[in-house]
């Protein structure tokens, strides 16, 4: 096992998002843009323009001041023509994680314990874990990273840095919490594309319960100027299939309200209305051209990622994307 | 209409309603906090699902209480009662004894079915009406026949016994009935009952004085089924007589009874008799009484035949009534070989000479019966068989012919033996010992060897026996001045099979009957002659030797083939010597006879005489042939009181029966709607378990489908 980054513990007081044993299982990940990436700097991505890579892309007639290593020797020897071989050029990108902290993120599911340190306890954790994972996986492969909580002002996004270094600062941002009365996720949308130069990579986790879901479109406009948006929207078993049999009072975790509800009555319905809710953000998402994923709380964290990236790879826009 | 409960302190439980009252009321209960992300989607749920909750909430208040009441109302054991009218107007509440006539009577037609259709629909119907009382069933008819298990608050064994019940042929013996239900209720112990009586207003019994010690508490109702004034055709009896006149074989009279208007007027009859073509004529039915029509039968053949007279078409009231069998004794030409032991010149002194002249047939004479002597020598060239008779009189030493008499008897022969001087007993139970019906002993000498002064004679014959029954009517007397100067003495021991038939006044057998295989060997242990006795100048002697060799040649037995009445014991001879009697009814069912249980003159009584028509008895004698043989007949008459469907008389019935009540079918209802009216009583508790049950299963389903 690799040892961590020094710094990727948590601060004093306060438990790191990204358990070593997630680390570890989403060490040798890539996390890949879905099109070429216009920046600087070597990386994993590919860049829109050719120069130095290992993806060979095309052959070009030789013309002075081309390097001769580049020259075509078994073409030369066969057709007496002097051509040079091109290569797509690698690059890094600036991967933006925006978490929601507002309050509905604290609600999860009762785990059996010993739970198992991969299981999220709440979609706080999920979202908070998913981030910080991705964050590691980014600053691998050699991308920098910013990391905000959404809620928060321009002045506590933690500026994108490249490095393993940056671990640390990311988890220890994100592990401040939750942010009681938060905004809603517009705001913060807003905020990020604000920070967004270029093409970029932004991750947003959200259980994306605000009634008002314009900060989609915020998020198609980022994706329009080239960003690459994913949204990762996170939710709890509970909430999804309702199991609860009893009369109960239902406490709205952002507002305070009390509901009165007996759950057999209205199960069914509550189901179907949630569903309903899914779909519509799934439809707005894609076809704001978000790649849209569900994180399950239900669901070990390190499978979730893996999901996540595999959807992505699938997804990943041809070579010639440009 | 009331109603009302046995425990009332129970409706108490019916405060239990007010439960899910309040809980509907009051709104729904606290229960535990849920922090939830969003309340958003639950209202929109909420008010998804709002009317729908409503009305389910509704229902289930309305189910549950309804099973909390039932509950309730079922633990108070609730009854409703309302002013009602029973069969008769009978008391629900008290000891019920239901009386079904199931006289032949009862089968003649009422309404839709017969009188014991609709008797049987009223039983049901009354039994159903009974409240919290006891109920009894009896069917009657000549006799009371109580069902089982008697006086019971179970219904079902009574409605069972009512479904299987059929109408009989017997009489009607209504007091006899009335008695036994009257037992019944006091052994019980009950007070206050209601005897029912289901009929159709006749009786053939009379109706005995009942009001001494009749519990005051006792009513009883009489429901007369009978619908419309009784009518009915019926044959009342028949006589059968020697024909009169040349070529005239025999005569039949037959006598037809009728009641009832419409049964007057042109009656036609025939007359069917085994072997011949049915005879058919017209009797006239009219005023004041019977009619009676004679049929001539040119021939009868030989044998005794039934026949069967019939109403045709019938009348359509009793079936039974309508046929009636008897016989016609068509005798056999009967040839009785002889052989004399003591011939003689003149024939007067012959041994043989008294039999011959007995049985030959004189000018007008009915005997079919022919003597044949034969010499001794032919014995050797005897043929056996059913119907040959054989007579050895006197034959001093039966030793060289003895195996050709032993196959004789042996296929079906008979044999009878007399003794006389000549007889060497020591020969005879050397030589047919086993053949004889008793090992012979020697001659016993009474008085001064003549039978003059000898005061040995018969002893009165029994009358029912098959040989003797033709002295019933007279003659009987004359066996006990048959004198007897000398007699063959036996030894006491009989041989397995052997019995007596007659006996001297002192005693001492003087006819001992054995069955040897197929046959019969009788022993006559004096002279067939005048040497030892005046039997043969006597008057019996004739008829006697007749039916001697009748019963011998196996044709007799048909002569008892009297008739009886339904229900009365029929007496049904059995043969010597072990074999397997049975009765073939005319329902075609075999019914197996007892015959080690016959009296000492060898006759068994049967007793399922239930059914008009004819009875056959039949006999397979042990180690003989597969097939069973008839041994005789008898015919089973309906009773002819029962057809002539004598009213009732209401008058008398109700002075010899206390508080009787008496109603026709209709007038039940009117006389209980005319002031008769009882209070009918009806648990709840059925239908407020079904409640209960449904609405707990309602309830359930409610909720399951929420669940879902």
């Amino acid at each position: 096992m690799r040892p961590g980054p020094p710094g990727s513990d948590p601060a004093p007081g306060q438990s790191s998002p990204l358990h070593p044993d997630l680390k570890e299982r989403v060490d040798r990940l890539l996390l890949l843009a879905r099109g070429a990436v216009p920046g600087a700097g070597h990386g994993v991505h590919r860049s829109a323009r050719l120069g130095r890579g290992a993806e060979f892309a095309e052959h070009k007639a030789y013309s002075p001041g081309d390097e001769a290593r580049h020259l075509d020797w078994r073409i030369a020897a066969r057709s007496d023509r002097y051509v040079v071989k091109r290569f797509q050029a690698d690059r890094s990108m600036v991967g933006h994680l925006l978490v929601d902290a507002s309050p509905s993120m604290d609600f999860g599911h009762p785990v059996e314990e010993p739970a198992s340190p991969l299981r999220p306890r709440s979609k706080w954790e999920a979202a908070a874990g998913a981030a910080a994972a991705l964050a590691w996986v980014l600053l691998r492969q050699g991308d920098s990273v910013s990391a905000a909580r959404a809620g928060e002002g321009a002045g506590a996004v933690l500026p994108p840095r490249r490095g393993v270094a940056q671990l640390p600062a990311v988890c220890h941002d994100i592990a401040r919490g939750l942010l009681p009365g938060a905004a809603g996720l517009g705001d913060a949308v807003g905020e990020l594309a604000s920070r967004v130069r270029g093409r970029a990579l932004v991750l947003v986790a959200t259980d994306a319960l605000d009634e008002d879901l314009s900060w989609i479109d915020a998020l198609a406009a980022l994706r329009v100027r080239g960003a690459d948006v994913a949204l990762l929207q996170v939710v709890d078993p509970h909430e999804r299939d309702f199991p609860y049999r009893d009369p109960s009072r239902f406490e709205d975790l952002e507002t305070g309200e009390v509901l009165r509800v007996n759950p057999r009555e209205l199960a069914r319905a509550y189901r179907e209305e949630f569903r309903a809710f899914l779909d519509d953000v799934r439809a707005r998402s894609l076809a704001a051209g978000l790649s849209h994923v569900v994180l399950d709380t239900g669901v070990p964290l390190d499978a979730s990622i893996r999901d996540f990236l595999a959807l992505r790879q699938r997804t990943r826009a041809p070579r010639n994307d440009r | 209409m009331s109603f009302s409960v046995l425990s009332p302190w129970m409706l108490l439980g019916l405060a239990l309603v007010a439960g899910p009252l309040i809980a509907h009321l009051t709104g729904q209960r606290e229960g535990p906090r849920v922090r939830y992300p969003s309340l958003r989607f639950l209202r929109a749920a909420a008010h998804r699902v709002r009317r729908r909750t409503r009305v389910e909430n509704l229902l289930l208040l309305l189910l549950r209480s309804l099973a909390i009441a039932a509950l309730a109302l079922l633990f108070a054991r609730p009854w409703i009662s309302w002013r009602g009218y029973t069969a008769a107007g009978i008391d629900p509440d008290a000891d019920t004894v239901v009386l079904l006539d199931r006289s032949m009577s009862m089968g003649r037609r009422a309404g839709e079915g017969t009188a014991f259709d609709a008797a049987r629909r009223k039983a049901r119907e009354a039994l159903g009406d009974l409240g919290g009382g006891r109920a009894a069933l009896v069917f009657f008819d000549g006799a009371a026949q109580l069902v089982p298990p008697g006086l019971t608050h179970d219904r079902n064994p009574l409605l069972r016994a009512l479904e299987r019940a059929e109408p009989g042929h017997g009489t009607t013996d209504l007091g006899t009935a009335l008695l036994r239900a009257r037992d019944l209720l006091s052994e019980a112990g009950a007070t206050r009952a209601t005897l029912l009586v289901l009929g159709d207003g006749t009786a053939t019994e009379p109706l005995p004085d009942l009001r001494e010690g009749w519990p005051t508490g006792y009513a009883v109702r009489y429901v007369d089924l009978s619908q419309g004034p009784a009518a009915n055709r019926w044959f009342d009896g028949v006589e059968v007589t020697p024909g009169e006149r040349r070529g005239e074989a025999a005569r039949v009279d037959a006598r037809i009874s009728w009641t009832g208007e419409a049964m007057a007027g042109e009656a036609p009859i025939s007359l069917r008799v085994d072997g011949l073509d049915p005879l058919r004529a017209t009797a006239s039915l009219s005023p004041p009484g019977p009619a009676a029509r004679r049929f001539t039968l040119v021939e009868v053949p030989e044998g005794q035949r039934s026949a069967r007279l019939a109403l045709e078409p019938p009348d359509g009231v009793l079936a039974a009534d309508d046929e009636r069998c008897f016989f016609l004794d068509g005798q056999a030409s009967l040839k009785v070989r002889m052989v004399s032991g003591d011939p003689a010149p003149s024939p007067r002194d012959d041994e043989l000479y008294y039999v011959e002249n007995a049985f030959l047939p004189r000018s007008g004479s009915a005997s079919r019966v022919t003597p044949e002597p034969i010499p001794p020598a032919d014995l050797a060239t005897l043929k056996g068989g059913r119907g040959r008779v054989l007579v050895l009189a006197d034959l001093a030493d039966p030793t060289p012919y003895a195996a050709a008499i032993r196959a004789f008897v042996r296929d079906g022969g008979g044999l009878l033996v007399s003794v006389g001087d000549q007889v060497r007993p020591e020969a005879w139970n050397e030589a047919l010992g086993d053949v004889l019906p008793a090992r012979l002993a020697g001659v016993k000498e009474l008085g001064e060897r003549t039978f003059e002064q000898s005061p040995l004679s018969f002893a009165t014959p029994d009358l029912d026996s098959p040989v003797f029954e033709v002295f019933r009517d007279g003659g009987a007397g004359v066996f006990g001045k048959v004198r007897f100067g000398r007699v063959m003495g036996i030894e006491p021991e009989l041989p397995e099979g052997a019995r007596v038939g007659l006996r001297y006044s002192d005693g001492r057998p003087a006819l001992v009957e054995r069955a040897v295989g197929e046959g019969v060997v009788i022993l006559f242990t004096a002279t067939l002659d005048d040497d030892w006795t005046d039997f043969p100048l006597r008057s019996v002697f004739v008829p006697t030797l007749h039916q001697l060799a009748r019963h011998l040649s196996g044709d007799l037995p048909r002569g008892e083939g009297a008739s009886v009445e339904v229900g009365q014991a029929a007496p049904v001879s059995v043969p010597p010597g072990p074999g397997r009697l049975a009765v073939v009814r005319p329902d075609g069912r075999e019914d197996p006879l007892d015959a080690e249980a016959a009296d000492a003159r060898g006759v068994v009584a049967y007793r399922d005489t239930d059914r008009p028509g004819l009875y056959r008895a039949t006999w397979r004698p042990e180690g003989g042939s597969e097939e069973p043989r008839e041994i005789s007949a008898f015919c089973v008459d309906p009773p002819v009181a029962e057809s002539a469907l004598r009213p009732l008389s209401r008058e008398e019935a109700m002075a010899r029966v206390p508080g009787l009540e008496w109603s026709g079918q209709g007038e039940a209802r009117r006389k209980a709607e005319a002031g008769a009216q009882v209070v009918k009583r009806a648990s709840l508790a059925p239908w407020l378990a079904s409640l209960l049950l449904i609405a707990l299963l309602a309830e359930a389903a409610l909720v399951a489908r929420r669940a879902r």
